[in-house]
């Protein structure tokens, strides 16, 4: 099957900043594919030049199978598009708004189906400026959805949501999937990524660091990781083990190994009970996306 | 397809420029307001003929320029500019949509204040509806060029300010209530190759109260091919 997306090495700089760097990724039509990453990391970038907003320094850009430049009225027709935040008339009513989009598009569906799709229908006379931030974003989903594109971006969909309000934008997105939706979406939950994505791509500093299904990067890892008391002069355990410990966020280490042994474990837990520290939590391989995102995020940093 | 995309298009521009109130009242009420104030007093002894196409100058200046600029200008910060950029609106029907709109509302002005000279000022000129038509078409295109070149390159504050100024400045420079003539020479030297004056003349022309059209309109020429080259050129979608 032909890839949605087909992106080879790409590159864009700013100045003397590189936001991407070398990026290859693949999507196959029907796939859910999330991109992770700390601020900063080149995914709006990627995303934007996936979408014609931008133009790649160099590498190979495929959506569909065209050029988002030079086809981009035929690309811009098929794919659905939501910003990470703005684009919307602040004067314009939620309802104005999407019927204006509706006239961009052959086919497209009607502003009030869209406002029901959304939940939107009671903030239909709503000014833009007016509604919440997470109505707002469901205004910009709607937008995305007009004309029930075959291919999706989604930049960080449910920054800004209730947990309600996320739950419903997750339902809206699982109905895209059934339908058949390819989906590219941006985010910094990983319970979104978990749940919804087919394949995840951790990107740090421009540059792809992982990828596979969330299953997959979980059980890759045999990482010891264990939580308890913060500061610990995990140096002196790095030097014992010859393993390096890090911690992650405060109070939360990790022991990067792909080959986890019970002797490094006793020799953990021997070295905190010598600090008098006490071990809230103990895990072999990872628990979650979660720390795996910490875990190549932070290794990547140094 | 392109015609309903332009017809929605401007249908939005105009919408939302009637639902802002600070451009409903520089556009359509501070005119006539002038209009009725300067034209039922004596005050600065400003003949009628002379002050009526003045102020249908200020009237293209008030919604060619700073009414378009301001709100193009929030757009492009809002990033509404950027999101259009990711559907198949092309580019050329936004701006056609905006100048639709900005071209509608000069003729509501033009009504206004026309028929308001007439109504309460028995206002009866020679017109030449031609050089009316001429005049409002390339002062839009002057006036556009630069509010689209100031708003595609700076910030939407900054946009803000300078228009607010330049309204200012082609008020008391561009011969909308004061002749050029009587302004200390070298500021009149640069008044009379302002846009504002090149419209003023065109229009003063067109209602008879000149018997030709001087330089001015060479003037209007000039910036009306000028200012939308540059603004093409130098427009960009995002603030940075």
């Amino acid at each position: 099957m032909s890839s949605s997306i087909h992106l080879d090495n790409l590159t864009k700089r700013y100045g003397s900043l590189t936001a991407v760097d070398g990026l290859s990724l693949d999507v196959a039509g029907g796939e859910t594919y999330a991109l992770l990453g700390p601020n900063g990391a080149g995914k709006t970038t990627t995303v934007e030049i996936l979408e014609g907003l931008r133009a790649a320094d160099s590498g190979t850009v495929e959506v569909l199978g065209l050029n988002p430049i030079s086809d981009r009225t035929r690309l811009q027709r098929r794919i659905g598009v939501m910003l990470q935040e703005g684009g919307v008339y602040q004067g314009a009513k939620a309802r104005e708004v999407l019927s204006l989009f509706t006239a961009y598009y052959p086919g497209a569906k009607s502003a009030d189906d869209l406002l029901e799709l959304v939940g939107l229908t009671e903030q239909a006379a709503t000014l833009h400026r007016r509604l919440s931030g997470g109505e707002k974003q469901r205004l910009s989903l709607a937008m995305a959805l007009v004309h029930s594109p075959e291919l999706v971006f989604l930049d960080e969909p449910t920054a800004g949501m209730d947990p309600v309000a996320r739950r419903t934008t997750w339902e809206i997105i699982e109905s895209l999937q059934a339908d058949g939706t390819t989906i590219l979406l941006t985010t910094h939950f990983m319970d979104e990524a978990e749940r919804l994505a087919d394949r995840v791509g951790i990107v740090s500093h421009g540059r792809m660091v992982a990828e596979g299904s969330p299953t997959e990067l979980i059980h890759a890892r045999g990482d010891v990781s264990f939580t308890s008391s913060p500061d610990l002069p995990i140096q002196q355990l790095t030097e014992q083990i010859g393993i390096e410990v890090r911690e992650v966020r405060t109070g939360f280490y990790v022991v990067t190994t792909d080959t986890p042994t019970p002797v490094l474990v006793a020799q953990i837990t021997a070295w905190l009970a010598g600090h008098d520290a006490l071990i809230t939590e103990l895990r072999v391989g990872a628990g979650g996306l979660e720390e795996v995102f910490l875990a190549l995020t932070e290794e990547n940093n140094r | 397809m392109i015609g309903r995309m332009l017809f929605e298009q401007a249908r939005m521009e105009l919408r939302l420029t009637l639902r802002r109130g600070e451009a409903v009242l520089l556009t359509l009420i501070v005119p006539v307001s002038l209009l009725l104030f300067f034209g039922a007093t004596n005050l600065f002894d400003i003949e009628l003929d002379f002050l009526v196409p003045g102020l249908l100058t200020l009237s293209v200046i008030s919604s060619g320029l700073v009414a378009l600029a301001i709100a193009t200008g929030f757009e492009r910060k809002y990033m509404v500019l950027k999101r259009l950029g990711a559907t198949p609106l092309p580019r050329w029907v936004l701006f056609a949509g905006k100048l639709a709109a900005t071209l509608f509302l000069e003729v509501l002005q033009l009504a206004i204040i026309l028929g308001a000279a007439r109504l309460a000022l028995d206002y009866r000129p020679q017109m030449v509806w031609w050089a009316l038509i001429l005049g409002v078409v390339l002062g839009t295109c002057a006036f556009g060029g630069i509010a689209f070149l100031l708003s595609g390159t700076l910030r939407a504050e900054a946009t803000l300010a300078v228009v607010n100024g330049l309204f200012v400045a082609f008020f008391g420079l561009g011969g909308v209530m004061f002749a050029i003539d009587n302004l200390p020479r070298p500021l009149a030297a640069m008044a009379d190759i302002l846009p504002a004056s090149g419209l003023s003349e065109t229009f003063r022309w067109a209602t008879g109260y000149s018997d030709s059209v001087g330089h001015g309109l060479w003037v209007l020429i000039f910036w009306a091919v000028v200012a939308p080259l540059l603004a093409v050129r130098l427009f960009s979608w995002e603030e940075k």
